[in-house]
């Protein structure tokens, strides 16, 4: 499912957060939206689901704007992975997972056999994890059951908000290369958020630099790395250390 | 000595039953709608505020759920455990993360499917503290209830202080003790068990 963002601006407390942004995302590619803290990554994220609608202008999910589509419909089409993961403290591993199938209505069967698999995909043996609560998880396990249970209901866009920010340098290097497997085999279309260069150049197949509610650029990682532009410089300064 | 126990466990039983009943829903209803959780809360402090032999004996004068008997005194002990049950209900709604509601929301959930399946099993454990706080306060409470012919154990009560006979006073106080001690146990159990999930 293909997404587009279509001259939004987004206005809170009267303050731009976000300025005539403009760009799309084709099935296969993901896009990361990089930007230090308050550039407006986040927020973008959220207009994709619909958690926050534009000011002016359209964002577009599958060729509809989302104030077209039905709310609950979309989102269930959409799957989220949020910083602090979002588990629920009182459900297990599998029924996390589940969740989202069973709100779909599908058959426990298959929502049990899914929940396996994903976790197996995901490196976490289902019969040692499956009955465990998030509580008893490391933050990369907590992470993985995250991603799980965003890719469960088979999602058409896939949005990632900071996914691997909270996690150790071994952890979060581990699951970017998982993240890139499952992108190359699922390939689905993505929006990536991190204010870290490193991983934007890993994982992306487009990089977005947004600096005060502006898309400064939408390019390539190997364009961003030979770019001049200032915001972009100083990012990459950080490489250089 | 004996039917008295069980009419002040009916008593007991009965009040918090129906002052879960009635203030559940309404803290559900109100829990996101903070004017109208004002004022709720404090007609219900209102209640709570009344010393109980005052509402006692305030109820013989009203017609209909008021007068002399078990019925008045059941009335007064709903209200007395209006309040822990309703601001228990609230505070555990309100208390639920707000990065839970994202991802509920984000995963496609109706409001009804959020409350049934991440709100109300999250805040279970403050809303059964609530029921317990109302419980063990009724106990105490329902004692005085034998002042308008409520009966219960405070009628052994009542008759010791009027005999000065500490035999019959303690004969009513110690069992209402060892309820109160059971009931307060019990939901403590009961609390436990549904927050085994939290981080220890």
């Amino acid at each position: 499912m293909e997404l587009e963002f279509r001259h939004v601006t987004f206005v809170r407390d009267g303050q731009a957060v976000l300025r005539d942004v403009s760009f799309s995302v084709a099935e296969g590619e993901t896009l990361v939206l990089l930007g230090a803290s308050g550039a407006g990554k986040t927020t973008a994220l959220r207009m994709v689901n619909a958690l926050a609608m534009p000011t002016s202008g359209e964002v577009l999910v599958g060729g509809k704007p989302t104030s077209a589509w039905d709310l609950i419909t979309l989102r269930r089409g959409i799957g989220y992975v949020m910083q602090d993961h979002g588990l629920f403290p009182h459900m297990t591993v599998d029924r996390n997972v589940r969740l989202g199938l069973e709100l779909q209505g599908r058959l426990p069967a298959e929502a049990s056999a899914r929940s396996r698999a994903l976790l197996a995909e995901l490196k976490l043996a289902p019969e040692e994890f499956l009955q465990r609560y998030p509580r008893s998880l490391s933050g990369g396990q907590k992470q993985r059951v995250g991603i799980a249970r965003a890719l469960a209901t088979d999602p058409g866009l896939l949005l990632l908000d900071e996914p691997f920010g909270a996690l150790d340098p071994p952890t979060r290097l581990e699951l970017q290369e998982q993240f890139l497997e499952l992108r190359n085999k699922y390939r689905k279309a993505s929006m990536f958020v991190t204010h870290d260069v490193a991983e934007a150049l890993r994982v992306a197949t487009r990089i977005g630099l947004l600096d005060g509610g502006k898309l400064e650029m939408d390019v390539s990682p190997a364009e961003f790395r030979q770019s001049s532009h200032p915001v972009a410089r100083s990012f990459l300064k950080y490489l250089e250390m | 000595m004996f039917p008295l126990v069980l009419e002040h466990i009916w008593l007991v039983f009965a009040a918090t039953a129906i002052a879960s009943c009635l203030a559940i829903p309404v803290g559900v209803a109100i829990s996101h709608r903070p004017s109208l959780a004002r004022w709720f809360l404090s007609g219900a402090s209102v209640a709570q505020t009344v010393p109980s032999l005052a509402l006692f004996g305030f109820l013989i004068a009203i017609p209909v759920v008021g007068g002399i008997g078990p019925r008045p005194a059941l009335v007064a002990l709903i209200a007395y455990a209006l309040l822990p049950i309703l601001s228990n209900t609230v505070t555990g709604l309100r208390n639920v993360d707000p990065g839970l509601r994202e991802a509920g929301l984000a995963m496609g959930m109706t409001a009804s499917q959020f409350l049934r399946r991440v709100e109300l099993p999250l805040a279970a454990p403050t809303i059964v503290a609530g029921v317990r706080i109302a419980a063990v306060t009724t106990v105490g409470t329902a004692a005085i209830a034998a002042a308008i012919g409520g009966g219960g154990l405070g009628v052994l009560i009542f008759r010791g202080l009027a005999n000065v006979d500490t035999g019959d006073i303690l004969r009513g106080a110690l069992p209402a003790a060892v309820i109160a001690m059971i009931t307060d146990g019990g939901f403590s159990w009961i609390e436990k068990r549904l927050s085994h999930y939290w981080p220890s």
